[in-house]
């Protein structure tokens, strides 16, 4: 199967997306090129709209008659609230990981605001996907989001697996995310976002492996075929595409063949 | 004789200089008194290193080897750039190695440098660099604040470093001279946009005249700017000698 | 799986090379920060295309943004001729300063290959607005010289101005890496009101974007290319093979649009 790890649902206020960006726009271009499956981490839940993106959630998978799989988003800020929604997500079928945000929600990894959500996976046996990204120019959030701040929390959860959204953004955060993936098995990177670097995918295979890297587009952010094409016609053994396409991600979130 | 140790043959995209010639800038030299200058050409810094080079060695002859130079050591392009730096160096004209972590966006103490400190001891040449302040307007000046200089400074003793503009604005004089406290082998130059009253009495007394080096970064800057700072400056006649020149003489071996 | 991949990668790479892309945006010199590409002359650029199907195109130098911008445009007016290849020249104001001296520059390019010019108003430290850059403008409009500029370089309403002041002037607006997608609220209305705007595919990655321009404005607003060797190619590419479009949509996008408007330029 082809599963699209990093997807996203619902509105973001400073960005006009297109009519297509719904579920059945999402479905549609899945099936034009061929993805199977895609996991989807709702807008809502980024901007402190928890039930919304709950609800939200729930009726996609149900539409999509399981093809959107989804992530919950934990706000630290209101760690309760956002946590006590994650774990009832978790019982019943559609949720397959929590995703976290720290550029998003301005407050570093490491932080101990964090910690229940690491025990949260650990205790349900869920994957963490987390935005990652590199010190940036125009965007100062970024800080809160590069790799190494990721390692705390790594070292003290080996049993839970944390996918470093976009593999660390830009140059210097990819160069620190492959680091950190070398030296922690339960690191993985995805490919989702403008991350389109020349020889990247080659790259990161290179450093760390097929088996520790995703497939995801960030729609509806950015269109899959941006990266679905790079990774078909990447220098890379077939069995390491087939990894990189939906191999991990069934093992990784424990989705059935 | 006096000695302009920190100047640039060539142009910068960013903006419109009026003359950046050879002919220009030995005719300023001439009419204020300067008698040698190390210059780095913009071509080098910008990873031009081929241009870099026979631009330089054609403006050490035409100059009749007034124009001493120093290429740039590109921590994104070592091989390169390592190549054209060996062969500057086994030549006449060759005095010195730039290096710029603002333009070039990698940290001073970052293990891509080492070879540059190495290729510094083994030839007994000075590193020029860059230096400046946090900036609001210019981000990438975080690369070159003094104290991300601290690493390799303290491993190669022998190497002499100019932290080029002293750090630039005032947190970065602060951390320059901090810095120039600490190890022996640092130097500030005065070239740059950094006109700050009393600057050059200040470093003075905090440093010591042996190591300041008068600079101007002509062609961007005009030269006559920075010359009449320092001859007009409240210290020694002793001290605008080392200034001027003396030490540029002695560190750069002209 | 694999067998899928494989079929899944076979067709995509003979829409590839049916659609033979012209490239509107491929580099060669030193970019200031080089990643994990290597080999930045114009043979490694000739090898790339080969590998990727790319049948030609518009190159530009790295070294205009930060170096001399007159010796940059030297060079890659020098490495492209020949190849089959145009050179894209950099401009700022002062090269006009009289009108008759870049005029004379500008058809010295034109006669030796050069097919588009580049702007960067915000890095070079200059503005479209005519008072500065009316002699520039002018000669673009005169020569129908497309004019590539990055979205980072201008505001959209200096390029709004650019657009309606100099209508005989094709300008494709690109740019990287701040995503192009922020600003649809702005570029869309554009696309709207100035027909001589395009948008160039390679940072544009919108969701749905291709089609969403095409059924907006049509398939002519918008022209192939790739950044490369910066961004990996295939970004773009995919983007056009398996845009829901028609066969000619497509083929206008991959080349078409931008064969036309090099074929437009005149000389003055």
């Amino acid at each position: 199967m082809i599963v699209d790890s990093h997807t996203h649902l619902g509105k973001v206020a400073g960005l006009m997306l297109p009519a297509g960006a719904t579920v059945a726009g999402m479905l549609a271009l899945m099936d034009h090129l061929g993805i199977d499956l895609a996991v989807q981490m709702h807008h809502a839940g980024l901007f402190e709209c928890f039930e919304e993106a709950y609800a939200a959630s729930l009726a996609a998978y149900e539409s999509s008659s399981g093809r959107l799989l989804y992530a919950l988003i934990y706000n630290p800020r209101y760690g309760d609230e956002s946590l006590a929604l994650i774990r009832r997500s978790f019982d019943a079928p559609g949720a397959v990981a929590i995703k976290i945000h720290p550029g998003q929600h301005l407050l570093f990894p490491e932080d101990p605001s964090y910690e229940p959500i690491w025990q949260l996976a650990a205790e349900k046996g869920v994957p963490i996907i987390t935005h990652s990204w590199a010190l940036s120019d125009y965007n100062p959030t970024q800080r809160f989001a590069t790799p190494e701040h990721f390692e705390h929390y790594l070292s003290r959860y080996p049993g839970v697996n944390l996918v470093m959204g976009h593999a660390g953004g830009r140059y210097e955060g990819h160069l620190a995310a492959a680091e950190l993936a070398r030296r922690y098995p339960n690191a993985y990177l995805d490919l989702s976002g403008d991350v389109y670097g020349f020889g990247l995918i080659e790259w990161l295979v290179g450093q760390v492996g097929a088996e520790r890297l995703l497939f995801g587009s960030d729609a509806v952010w950015m269109d899959p075929r941006t990266t679905i094409g790079r990774i078909l016609d990447a220098e890379i053994g077939t069995a390491a595409k087939a990894l990189i396409l939906g191999d991990n991600a069934c093992r990784l979130f424990r989705l059935g063949a | 004789m006096i000695v302009d140790a920190h100047s640039h043959l060539g142009r910068m995209a960013g903006y419109f200089a009026p003359d950046t010639s050879l002919g220009g800038m030995l005719a300023l030299m001439d009419a204020i008194g300067i008698d040698l200058a190390v210059q780095m050409h913009t071509s080098s810094i910008m990873e031009c290193f081929e241009e870099a080079y026979s631009a330089s060695v054609e403006a050490y002859r035409l100059s009749g080897k007034r124009l001493a130079y120093a290429l740039t050591y590109h921590p994104c392009y070592v091989e390169d750039s390592l190549g054209w730096l060996r062969r500057s160096l086994r030549e006449p004209g060759g005095v010195a190695i730039k290096i710029h972590p603002g333009q070039h966006q990698v940290f001073p103490e970052d293990p891509r440098y080492e070879l540059a400190w190495e290729l510094a001891a083994e030839y007994r040449v000075p590193i020029i660099a860059h230096s400046w302040a946090l900036s609001d307007y210019n981000a990438s000046q975080r690369f070159a604040t003094p104290e991300h200089f601290e690493g390799p400074v303290a491993r190669y003793p022998q190497v002499n470093l100019v932290l080029g503009h002293a750090g630039g604005r005032y947190e970065g004089h602060l951390a320059a001279v901090d810095l120039a406290r600490l190890y022996p082998n640092v130097y500030l130059d005065l070239s740059g946009d950094s006109f700050s009253f009393g600057l050059v009495e200040w470093l003075v007394s905090q440093v010591g005249a042996e190591r300041i080096l008068f600079g101007t970064d002509a062609t961007m800057f005009d030269p006559r700017a920075h010359l009449a700072r320092v001859l007009d400056a409240d210290v020694t006649l002793g001290a605008k000698a080392l200034i001027l020149g003396d030490n540029a003489c002695r560190l750069f071996g002209l | 799986m694999q067998d899928r991949i494989t079929e899944l990668a076979d067709a995509y790479r003979q829409a590839r090379a049916e659609l033979e892309f012209l490239d509107s945006n491929m580099w060669i010199g030193r970019p200031r920060n080089p990643e994990f590409a290597t080999g930045f002359d114009i043979h490694a650029l000739r090898d790339r295309l080969q590998r990727y199907g790319i049948a030609g195109g518009l190159v530009s130098h790295f070294a205009v943004l930060t170096y001399d911008v007159e010796w940059a445009n030297e060079q890659v007016l020098a490495e492209t001729a020949g190849t089959g290849l145009s050179a894209v020249v950099t401009l700022t104001p002062e090269m006009f300063e009289p009108p008759e001296a870049g005029r004379a520059y500008l058809s010295g390019a034109i006669a030796r290959g050069a097919r588009a010019a580049r702007v960067f108003p915000a890095t070079h430290n200059f503005t479209l607005r005519a008072w500065c850059s009316g002699a520039l403008l002018q000669a673009l409009a005169d020569s129908r010289l497309p004019l590539i500029i990055w979205h980072t370089e201008a505001s959209w309403d200096e390029i709004r101005n650019l657009c309606e002041s100099y209508p005989e002037v094709p300008v494709i607006v690109e740019g990287t890496p701040k995503k192009i997608l922020y600003y649809g609220r702005q570029y869309y209305p554009l696309l709207g009101r100035c027909p001589n705007l395009r948008l160039e595919l390679h940072n544009l990655v919108s969701y749905l974007g291709v089609e969403d321009v095409v059924r907006r404005f049509g398939a002519r607003r918008l022209v192939f290319g790739t950044y490369m060797p910066v961004y990996d190619p295939n970004t773009a590419l995919m983007q056009v093979t398996h845009a829901r479009l028609s066969s000619e949509d497509k083929r206008l996008i991959a080349r078409d649009n931008l064969a036309e408007l090099m074929a437009g330029v005149k000389p003055l």
